[in-house]
């Protein structure tokens, strides 16, 4: 007798069929429609705020299936990719008066802005109408997504459009606070534009909120923008309100900038100085990411926090993005300056303090100039560290040694190494299969692949007879 | 196995007949030495995975068995953690029930239609729109990837 599959299995197999393959399979019988649905409805996205998309949510509600939506996406475009896709969007727009409105304009100046401003305000009542009904019908909301969408080549006139999706995101965020979604969601992700000053998200508190991200990104069209650092500093002020209210619940924390323009000093500063003063007993990874060149002198509070959190963070990732300029088209030319990251390094490798951490990942193409401190940090977790992961930073054979020399242990958990030799040697390989046998997983990136100071080429059943715990031999150029 | 350490013991697989594990042993076999996922492996790639039914050559030979044998081996790799076959069985399953009519479907895995025939009526009528708002969500999470790609070269 055939046995039976668990649901769980059903669940995989259905991922690999087509839409149409899943709505048949799901005619078969009540199970295989319940797992059917359980699929096609679990996550839901809004991209367009129209009338198709409410006959859709009310299709949803009205046959039942509400309850298997568990992933909520809210798309805010703003500008749409063609001035024909915009003019389909969500009501007309632009210049596409009537002749009659354009006859009147010629008799009142302010009447094509008022009218403008009247049809935006009344968008934006249908999107939020639209949103609310979303958050208050799908009552198993677990996770959901904010998603500021930004197209090239916007034209000058239609710049109100980006100040309307300002306004929408705004609310958006405020609209996070609504019964039932606030008491569901367990993930939240937004990627919000830096010029929003996010005053609607201080006020909203998510009581069973576990993995927030944060992505800051800069609008390509601040031109048309009156670019208002007070915003972003009121926007630091108020997402540290926001994330500090998920103190009790908060697990994963992510926040990336990319926004170069962001001071790390004056905005990101506040930020952390006001996390400083909350606990996360519960935050167990944290990841960092920004664009900006080298601000050291901002790091201080972001140092205090990464000390406060250090004991209970088993994953830390830290990435100094690359902003790439024409005055610095490499992401691995070595400037002068350590970054924020060298400096983080540099107080942390003193406290000896991540007492939990399994898991680090350190991006920064700045950060050759200080290995002393870094391999001083790698010395004191490399009895717990299982992975490490070394990126945008090219090195010498000297300073794989020096790295690999911090996390050798006789009883090592490390499993999993990520580093970027300049050449990739048969030296190398000799080196980490000295030092690190137990290796399963190792991902080497080079600059180029040196020919042996040994006698005979590299074979692949040199790598393997060195390294008998290997699985995954990435090497990549 | 890697709690368990090295030992003389046996090592009891109560949902493992013999048979099987000796099919999923010369699965092991073939593949021992291959890469791993990383732990933190980007879940865009597993969606890729998802999207795809390909198996390999000696894969599809290994996994040509009846359909007993080849839920016991899916169960045994669930079991046993051994994700590379658990992924080809649901894999060999999927292209199994691709492009079926359910009443195909009903006589190939041996099921009974539990629906009334005015439930059937009333799901045949399910508008299209679902699926087009799935698909509208895998078209934009591809949008999505290629804009976060272009968002970090910048």
């Amino acid at each position: 007798m055939t046995p039976e599959l668990p649901t769980e299995i059903w669940l995989t197999i259905i991922n690999y069929l087509s839409p149409a393959n899943v709505k048949r399979l799901g005619l078969v019988n009540r199970t295989f429609l319940e797992k059917a649905r359980q699929l096609q409805y679990q996550r839901l996205l809004i991209d367009k705020y129209d009338e198709k998309t409410k006959l859709r949510l009310k299709e949803i509600s009205s046959s039942s299936l509400d309850h298997y939506v568990h992933t909520l996406t809210l798309c805010v475009h703003a500008w749409p990719a063609s001035e024909q896709a915009l003019t389909r969007w969500d009501g007309q727009i632009g210049d596409s008066f009537s002749v009659a409105a354009q006859i009147r304009s010629l008799f009142d100046s302010n009447y094509s802005q008022r009218k403008k401003l009247s049809q935006q305000k009344k968008r934006l009542d249908s999107r939020i109408q639209l949103v609310l009904e979303a958050a208050t019908a799908f009552k198993r909301v677990r996770e959901c997504e904010l998603r500021w969408m930004e197209f090239l080549d916007c034209p000058p006139e239609f710049s109100s459009e980006v100040d309307f999706a300002s306004e929408t995101m705004s609310t958006f965020l405020s609209l996070l606070a609504i019964f039932p979604l606030r008491n569901t969601l367990t993930k939240l992700s937004l990627q919000i534009p830096t010029h929003i000053a996010l005053n609607g998200l201080a006020l909203v508190n998510l009581p069973l909120l576990e993995d927030l991200k944060v992505v800051l990104l800069k609008c390509q069209y601040a031109w048309t923008l009156d670019s208002d650092n007070a915003a972003r500093y009121l926007g630091s002020e108020n997402l540290a309100n926001f994330i500090s209210g998920l103190s009790n619940t908060l697990k994963i924390l992510s926040i990336s900038r990319l926004d170069p323009s962001i001071d790390l000093h004056r905005d990101f500063g506040r930020l952390f100085h006001l996390l400083c003063e909350t606990d996360f007993p519960r935050l167990l990874s944290f990841d960092f990411s920004t664009q900006s060149p080298c601000l050291r002198r901002g790091t201080l509070s972001l140092n205090i926090f990464v000390r406060k959190i250090c004991r209970s963070i088993r994953n830390l990732q830290l990435s100094h993005l690359a902003y790439q300029t024409s005055s610095s088209p490499s992401l691995h030319n070595r400037p002068d300056h350590p970054s924020w990251i060298s400096d983080i390094i540099s107080q942390q490798s003193r406290m000896h303090a991540f007492s939990s951490l399994t898991s680090l990942r350190i991006r920064d193409g700045h950060l050759s100039n200080n290995l002393a401190d870094l391999s001083s940090l790698l010395a004191s977790v490399a009895h717990q560290l299982v992975s490490f992961f070394l990126e945008y930073n090219l090195l010498t054979l000297r300073e794989v040694e020096i790295v690999v020399q911090a996390l050798s242990r006789p009883s090592s958990p490390l499993q999993y190494l990520g580093i970027e030799p300049r050449d990739l040697s048969p030296d190398v390989f000799d080196l980490l299969a000295s030092a690190l046998p137990q290796l399963k997983s190792l991902s080497l990136t080079c600059e180029r692949i040196s020919s042996s100071m040994r006698p005979d080429p590299l074979t692949e059943e040199d790598v393997r007879q060195n390294f008998p715990n290997l699985f995954f031999d990435l090497v990549s150029t | 196995m890697k709690n368990v350490g090295e030992s003389d013991q046996p090592i009891p697989l109560p949902n493992v007949s013999s048979s099987v594990l000796k099919k999923v042993l010369e699965y092991c076999e073939h593949h021992r030495g291959e890469p791993l996922p990383a732990p933190d492996a980007d879940t865009s790639q597993d969606d890729t995975r998802k999207r795809t039914t390909d198996i390999s050559e000696w894969d599809q030979k290994f996994i040509t068995v009846d359909q007993e044998m080849l839920f016991e081996i899916i169960l045994a790799a669930n079991y046993l953690d051994i994700k590379s076959l658990l992924d080809v069985g649901c894999k060999t399953v999927a292209n199994m029930i691709k492009g079926k009519t359910p009443e195909e479907i009903r006589k190939l895995f041996n099921i009974v239609n539990d629906f009334t025939p005015e439930e059937e009526v009333r799901l045949l009528a399910l508008p299209h729109s679902y699926h087009q708002l799935i698909l509208s969500f895998w078209h934009h999470q591809a949008q999505i990837k290629k804009e976060n790609e272009w968002a970090e070269d910048r």
